[in-house]
């Protein structure tokens, strides 16, 4: 199992937003704001490192566009990007399940 | 605390400098966004950007984060590599004149005479072409991506003319720059035009047909100093080979805009076409000699070729061979006595005493002499690895320029390199040659620790340099179509129907 499951977990969240459409940051926040129901209050400090660091491990792109006079940098996920996302849903399933056999067994 | 001080807190984290724009701008973006959104919820203006601000993070935190993941890199693989080579290079060199005092007689003196001085300019060079490469390494390649089109013909502007002023001839061209005592070989300078029209290929994108066309001229003027200038037909072959390779790598990535199957295939169709059914003009006499030998220069060139045909028909001929194909004679006469591993000191005095330009364009027989089949073929193999090392790099850089700078840096020193071989093996036309770092010569080995340099400033760079995408600089040019008026501090955008 991997140790860095749970500040990986919210690696794969964000793959998994950029596999439906390319977003710019402050989209990411919003949209995984309003989907968690609040839960997930991702912060800025911690989105911006996480995303370039994913785009360092190939499995982001960025370009920037114009939209309406601001420009803005929108991210874009990978085919490596989406292979990472697969085996990273497969890990938490599997994560996820066991906790569920234990808690069922009591 | 405000905004600017937020954004200066954490670029002022951030080693690299040139990342720090590119980050601010994100970041504000970001606090601007969600700053409108709070007033949207009926915050006060000064207390929504404060608010935004907050909810950022701390600065320092997210600046030694972002430093530790923008940090310059060294590719320390390839300083390796490349200091390796040359080492082997000198080395050689080193063995081969030891082998010669060892040996002794009279023709160990008249050779260490002639060959020391060589071996000290060699040590010179790598000594100096050694730090030159760091220093290039950490020059920022951007600049090339600016002003291509006259740093390329500032270029070529300076080898036209200083050739006209200080050329030094050799075969009836200008081989070499003559400065006070140092002599500067052209043909080896000319190869740094190969980065160059990398930048140039950069700069012409989405040009469509009218860009290949200028690319082409851009290429002839480079091969036709070579041609004509230098008056080296291996050279302008050599580098026009290259430059055709550019810029189809340029093509096909779709930087002009056109159908790149069609041009590719008219552009390599006429580059192989045209040489094949020149042959088969000749070959069945439907063109004849003396359409050539009206040209002193040319009938001289065909006069190599055909003697290059005729080394395979006259194979066993050893007197043909000795007469018509001197060096490759010997060159494969050394081949056939070399050892496994380890060199023959007969067969090493031999390369040494029979093989004129065997520290120069037979340097890969040197090598085979010198260290053995398996210690020479390791060389080469050490050489590809570099360069192929480079090339991997290269093609998987998000910066484009950077792309194609790398692969113009390992372009050069691959056709280089097979080139050389291919001639000490026999299978192309005898013309000078050049293995990179390990042939002698003192512009060859600046010249390729040069081309390493940049290949090593494109990898410290990897994401550093920021570019717009062609879909975005077109989106830019349609920002005409946007109206915005401006109505007290805020802006009103509105798309034009």
């Amino acid at each position: 199992m991997d140790r860095t499951l749970v500040s990986g977990s919210m690696g794969m969240m964000i793959l998994r937003l950029l596999d439906e459409k390319d977003m710019y940051g402050y989209e990411m926040i919003d949209t995984l704001r309003k989907r968690s129901q609040n839960v997930f209050e991702l912060k800025a400090g911690t989105l911006y490192p996480l995303l370039h660091n994913l785009e360092e491990k190939k499995y982001l792109t960025s370009y920037e566009e114009e939209a309406l006079g601001k420009v803005r940098k929108y991210y874009s996920i990978t085919r490596e990007g989406r292979r990472h996302l697969e085996e990273k849903k497969e890990e938490w399933e599997q994560y996820s399940r066991a906790v569920g056999n234990v808690l069922a067994m009591a | 605390m405000t905004k600017i001080e937020f954004l200066d807190t954490v670029t002022a984290q951030m080693r690299c400098k040139r990342m720090r724009p590119m980050i601010s701008e994100e970041l504000e973006q970001h606090i601007l966004d969600q700053a409108g959104d709070y007033e949207r919820e009926g915050i006060e203006a000064e207390a929504a950007m404060e608010k935004a601000v907050e909810e950022m993070g701390d600065p320092v935190e997210i600046g030694v984060e972002l430093d530790r993941i923008h940090r310059p890199r060294m590719s320390w693989g390839i300083v390796i590599l490349t200091a390796l080579i040359a080492l082997a290079g000198f080395g050689l060199w080193m063995i081969i004149l030891a082998n010669a005092l060892v040996q002794g007689g009279e023709q160990a003196g008249v050779l260490i005479s002639r060959e020391l001085p060589a071996l000290q300019d060699q040590a010179f060079f790598n000594l100096i072409g050694f730090p030159l490469m760091l220093i290039v390494c950490f020059v920022d390649y951007s600049f090339l991506g600016k002003h291509t089109k006259q740093i390329a013909a500032a270029f070529l502007i300076f080898m036209y003319t200083a050739s006209w002023f200080w050329g030094a001839g050799l075969y009836g061209g200008y081989r070499f720059l003559s400065f006070f005592n140092i002599q500067i070989s052209t043909v080896a300078l000319m190869w740094l035009y190969l980065p160059l029209y990398g930048a140039l290929l950069y700069a012409y994108r989405g040009g469509g047909w009218l860009a290949i066309g200028k690319l082409c001229l851009w290429a002839l003027a480079g091969i036709f100093y070579l041609w004509e200038m230098a008056a080296s037909g291996s050279a302008a072959f050599a580098l026009g080979l290259a430059l055709a390779v550019l810029l189809s790598l340029a093509i096909t990535k779709d930087w002009y805009r056109i159908k790149k199957k069609h041009v590719l295939g008219t552009f390599w169709g006429i580059m192989l076409g045209v040489p094949i059914l020149l042959f088969l003009l000749f070959r069945f006499g439907v063109l004849g000699a003396e359409s050539l030998s009206a040209h002193p220069d040319f009938s001289y060139r065909v006069a190599r070729l055909q003697a290059f045909v005729a080394q395979y028909q006259e194979r066993n001929n050893y007197q043909y061979q000795m007469t018509y194909n001197y060096q490759v004679g010997i060159a494969r006469t050394i081949l056939n006595n070399s050892e496994l591993i380890g060199n023959d000191a007969e067969n090493l005095s031999f390369t040494v005493e029979s093989l004129p330009a065997f520290n120069t364009d037979f340097s890969f027989v040197s090598l085979i002499a010198g260290y053995g089949i398996l210690g020479g073929v390791l060389v080469i193999i050490l050489l590809l690895f570099l360069i192929c090392k480079i090339l991997h790099i290269s093609l998987s850089q998000k910066n484009q320029l950077g792309m194609v700078v790398g692969c113009a840096a390992a372009i050069s020193l691959l056709v280089q390199s097979l080139m050389c071989i291919l001639i000490n093996l026999g299978l192309l036309p005898n013309t000078s040659a050049t293995l990179p770092f390990i042939s002698t010569g003192g512009t060859n080995l600046i010249v390729s620790y040069i081309l390493i340099g940049i290949a090593l400033s494109v990898c410290r760079y990897q994401n550093i340099l920021k570019e717009k995408s062609l879909k975005a600089q077109e989106s830019e040019k349609e920002a005409g179509k946007i109206f915005q008026i401006k109505l007290g501090g805020g802006v009103l955008t509105y798309e034009r129907k």
